[in-house]
């Protein structure tokens, strides 16, 4: 899912921000929770819903979430002035050990309310944003573990399975790609893996990719990947 | 999108609205250099045919756009003028309810696109430091050691400072048990700083500044010296100002010698870049503009500059007056024995690639002048300097002459460093009222620094002195030295050095310096091994990025000839200061003799401000500069409230008497504060999070915390049918709150009584009673309106 979804146009135009669109909480260094930063860049004042469902993702990149009750929020609803930030808290509800990190996702969204008296009256076109940012509970010394499981190729695609054994999520950024028969070896790197690259591969999970390559794969032969965190 | 305008166009009610279109009407209508528009001018139109646009309204929308020829050309024109006459295409876009132009790229005029700090923001919301104020700033440490390492003994030192609507008083002084006299006065002095004139005016302890042949001392008097820390922002020093042309819409990146400056999108248009930040040298511009389609235009200049230079009009003065003094260990001692000295210069500068100065220093009779001048060519930075002494029974005269070239560009073999500098002293010539003449008539010195890889750089530097009596010898030497990177965070560093005096006397220096970083533990390993002492010196430091609550730890290792040495140094940082500990060991091999130190300190600040009737005061971490102290209000002292300003870490939170101090304020720089509230109990925040401060010389602020409210009301709303409230606005008191989807509520900032819960467009109300104890989250469960809408 794209990070930052523009939903609807009605009344009057203001922004807002928020940030970072990653953030951990990390048992091994004890921690309890994090935050994110909201900042209304806009002139009048602004409704945001903060809320944070679990994220699963299916091999095929389709993300589904779920409420969750491990990860509470504060607040969950938030009158914003112009030009002000405010710290949104998230706590970790959970244990304090995990045998893989567990994955969250937190949504920032305006909502098309006028609770600034300076636009009661007003028409005109209204932008609404909404901010999926990613959070992670990473357990102590976690790690990603990233293998091509298998991999085929009909001459105009090529199909790789990627799996994650470890028990930390694994951004797939600047990644090759390298197929090993023998003495041949034929490398793809990260401009010509469009679908792959900067994709995200879950702790313990693995990710189905279709990147439209006319690369001639040596039979039989060995795949490995390697990226850049 | 026609739909879209229509939509919109019905909202913001235009002129023609109700007109008939069949019929010649007159509009204001906003006029469109392309994508951009300019703004409105007054037009007649019939159906979709422009007749004419009034005069006046489009020489107002276009002066700022056109040529100044252009422009006149235009005033000239009737007050009607028809679209034929205008040396631009334009039309009536009917779809659009818009004048569309197209100024085409010679008649536009250059547009400045600014490459320094927008600071209007700031400076509309930053708070300007509490009228008084201040902080002692000490470092107290325990001693036990061996009598050769100076025995058992306590010692303080003390850096205070007090600021009273930015008249500043500071003062440093040092204490120890086992010396007399136990305590020693250091700098003492008044400092009151006149902003609009970035002038700085000191009177006690003070250190002149220096240009040319003249010599820095510190005397006890008055300085009066223009400061350019007094603005930051300003570029009082040279930059670069481009032109540049853009045929269309481009994102534009500008880079400063490979180094990206800023990136913003530009529409079409002639252009000049000023204000671009120049480093020493020739600096190396480059502006990549890549259109829509993404096709790249490249425009490359180079230009010099010297870090010495002034901009066109920017002077630069330094004036003391006093009596000299000496730090000896036992006492800071003033001597008017030669009586008082003068030092004083003044620099202009003529253009931005020319500056000159002028300097006078005296002491009784003797008296120093001179010039100097700074010439940025696209050959290299050319200096010129003279001087004159005067005295009772000698005067003599000095000549320099200096040449630099810095070579900066994209590409490691770009950077070269090469300097040149030639200097004369007659016989006669001195620089202070006791110097003794210059054995060395003509001096000559050269240093050549070239990278031979990415890698790998090499420097060499020569000098030879022309010695003026003929019984001695001449002075020359070399020195050398090369670095290398390994691996991009390791370096390697050896230097050798062979230098001759006038007596034949050889001074040798070689030493091999290696340091191994360790980023992803923080942690840094050197090694230095000099060949003169043949000693070796091993240092490891387990870094703490200025965490607080996280150890800094530092272990030295040193092997000589003779002893051998080990230290040991943690430090350990605390809201309210610093704890360390030292341990220091020697082994002397010639006394078989072993001696230990060890050490405790803390290094801490008192702080104080007044503002606006109310009073704060803390214990932080050392005070270098300026700092804000926020006093939370009396119902949040059981609350723990965190600061971030510039780390990603926690940089301080609440001390001993409930306040956090932030230490490191900058004077003159704006600075955005954000508290971190993690640690507040769930349902309490605070009422304002983010504040911008401008500090200025050894400024305090005071800033007063207060909680939004006692208690946060949580619950859910629901109509009389039982589904929610959903997606309204409503008031609890003079609290605004919204309902979710789920017709869920959260109120902040709600204070005890009993209020009235509203919803807009609804006229029924529901009683919520706030007792004075309740804190925190207060959940009043589902609330059902009984009224149907």
């Amino acid at each position: 899912m794209n990070p930052l979804i523009f939903v609807a146009v009605l009344p009057f135009l203001f922004g807002f921000s928020f940030s970072p669109m990653s953030q951990s909480i990390d048992l091994g260094e004890k921690q309890k929770g994090t935050q994110f930063l909201l900042e209304n860049d806009g002139e009048t004042k602004m409704a945001v819903e903060l809320t944070v469902k679990e994220r699963k993702l299916t091999e095929d990149g389709v993300e589904t979430q779920v409420d969750t009750k491990e990860i509470s929020i504060f607040p969950p609803q938030v009158i914003i002035p112009p030009k002000e930030k405010r710290t949104i808290r998230v706590t970790w509800n959970g244990p304090s050990e995990l045998q893989s990190e567990k994955n969250f996702r937190v949504i920032a969204e305006q909502l098309g309310l006028k609770v600034d008296e300076k636009t009661k009256n007003k028409s005109g076109i209204q932008m609404l944003m909404k901010y999926v940012a990613a959070l992670y509970v990473t357990p102590d010394d976690a790690a990603s573990k990233v293998t091509v499981e298998s991999h085929s190729s009909d001459g105009k695609e090529i199909v790789l399975k990627i799996d994650n054994a470890g028990n930390k999520h694994q951004i797939l950024g600047d990644p090759t790609i390298s197929f090993e028969q023998n003495d041949k070896k034929v490398q793809i790197k990260a401009q010509d893996l469009k679908g792959l690259a900067g994709e995200n591969v879950l702790a313990n999970s693995k990710r189905v990719f279709k990147i439209k390559n006319s690369t001639t794969i040596p039979a039989n032969s060995k795949v490995s990947i390697k990226v850049n965190d | 999108m026609i739909k879209f305008i229509l939509l919109l166009l019905c909202f913001q009610g235009f002129t023609v609205w109700g007109q008939s279109f069949s019929d010649p009407y007159l509009a204001s209508l906003p006029f469109f250099d392309g994508d951009k528009n300019l703004g409105d001018v007054s037009v007649e139109i019939q159906n979709d045919e422009l007749h004419w646009i009034e005069r006046d309204s489009l020489v107002q929308v276009l002066k700022r756009h056109l040529k100044d020829d252009t422009l006149k050309a235009l005033e000239k024109l009737p007050s009607q003028v028809r679209p034929a006459l205008l040396p631009f295409p334009v039309k009536f876009n009917v779809e659009e309810l818009k004048i569309a132009a197209n100024l085409g790229l010679e008649i536009r005029s250059r547009e400045e696109t600014d490459l320094g700090i927008d600071l209007s923001e700031e400076k509309k919301v930053a708070r300007r430091p509490s009228p008084f104020g201040g902080a002692i700033n000490y470092r107290l440490e325990q001693n036990w050691g061996s009598e050769s390492y100076g025995g058992n003994y306590f010692s303080g030192q003390f850096n205070s400072f007090v600021n009273m609507k930015g008249l500043v008083f500071e003062n440093q002084s040092y204490y120890q048990s086992n010396k007399e006299p136990l305590f020693l006065r250091g700098d003492t002095r008044l400092v009151k700083d006149f902003e609009k004139s970035y002038v700085r005016a000191q009177v006690g302890d003070v250190y002149p500044n220096i240009q040319g042949f003249m010599v820095g001392r510190p005397m006890g008097g008055i300085n009066i010296a223009r400061n350019f820390s007094l603005n930051p922002y300003r570029l009082p020093f040279p930059t670069g100002n481009q032109n540049f042309t853009l045929r269309s819409r481009s994102l534009v990146k500008y880079f400063l010698n490979s180094v990206l400056v800023k990136t913003e999108y530009l529409q079409a248009g002639n252009y000049s870049a000023k204000d671009i930040p120049l480093n020493n040298g020739l600096n190396t511009i480059t502006i990549e503009a890549t259109d829509d389609l993404g096709q790249k235009q490249f425009f490359t200049f180079r230009t010099s500059s010297s870090i010495n230079l002034l901009n066109e009009g920017e002077s630069r003065f330094d004036v003391s007056y006093g009596t000299p003094f000496t730090d000896t260990v036992l006492k800071r001692e003033y001597s008017e024995r030669n009586g008082k000295v003068f030092s004083g210069f003044y620099q202009y500068g003529f253009s931005s690639l020319f500056s000159s100065s002028a300097y006078m220093q005296n002491q009784d009779k003797f008296s120093l002048l001179g010039a100097e001048l700074i010439h940025a060519t696209k050959l290299g930075n050319f200096t010129l300097g003279g001087a004159k002494s005067l005295d009772d029974d000698r005067n003599g005269n000095a000549t320099s002459a200096g040449y630099q070239l810095i070579t900066q560009g994209s590409e490691w073999f770009d950077s070269h460093t090469l300097g040149l500098r030639y200097e004369n002293r007659s016989e006669g010539f001195k620089t202070t009222l006791l110097d003794l003449s210059s054995s060395v008539k003509n001096n000559y010195a050269a240093n050549y620094t070239v990278p031979l890889s990415n890698l790998l750089t090499v420097s060499l530097g020569g000098n030879y002195g022309d010695v003026r009596n003929n019984a001695l010898s001449d002075r020359y030497g070399m020195d050398s030295s090369l670095n290398v990177r390994i691996m991009q965070q390791h370096s390697l560093s050896l230097y050798v050095s062979r230098q001759r005096d006038e007596n034949k006397n050889w001074n040798d220096v070689a030493y091999v310096f290696l340091t191994i970083t360790l980023p992803e533990s923080n942690s840094y390993i050197s090694g230095l091994y000099d060949q003169q002492k043949n000693s070796t010196k091993i240092t490891a430091l387990k870094d703490n990025q200025n965490r607080l609550y996280q150890a800094r730890t530092q272990g030295i290792a040193e092997y000589g000839e003779s002893d051998k040495n080990g230290e040991i140094d943690v430090n350990y940082p605390t809201p309210i200061g610093d704890l360390g500990g030292r341990l220091t060991g020697n082994e002397n091999q010639t006394n078989q003799r072993v001696d230990s130190r060890g050490s405790l300190r803390v290094n801490s600040a008192f702080v104080f401000a007044y503002d606006e009737g109310d009073v704060g005061v803390g214990m932080s971490r050392p005070i270098p500069g300026s700092f804000v102290l926020f006093k939370p209000e009396k119902r949040l002292a059981d609350q723990k409230i965190g600061l971030k300003s510039t780390s990603p870490y926690t940089e301080s939170e609440t001390g001993l008497f409930n306040e956090i101090v932030f230490t490191n304020l900058l004077a003159y720089q704006y600075r955005e504060i954000q508290l971190d509230p993690t640690f507040l109990d769930p349902g309490r925040s605070l009422s304002q999070e983010k504040f911008t401060l401008f500090p200025t010389y050894r400024s305090a602020h005071l800033v007063k915390l207060e909680e939004r409210g006692s208690v946060v009301i949580t619950g859910r709303l629901l109509n009389s049918d039982g589904t929610p409230v959903a997606l309204q606005v409503g008031h609890l008191g003079s609290v605004t709150f919204f309902t979710n989807r789920e017709g869920d509520i959260f109120i902040e900032g709600a204070e005890a009584g009993v209020y009235e819960l509203t919803l807009e467009d609804r006229e029924e109300k529901i009683t919520i009673r706030i007792d004075k104890n309740e804190r925190g989250l207060k959940d009043v469960g589902s609330l059902q309106f009984e009224e149907s809408i």
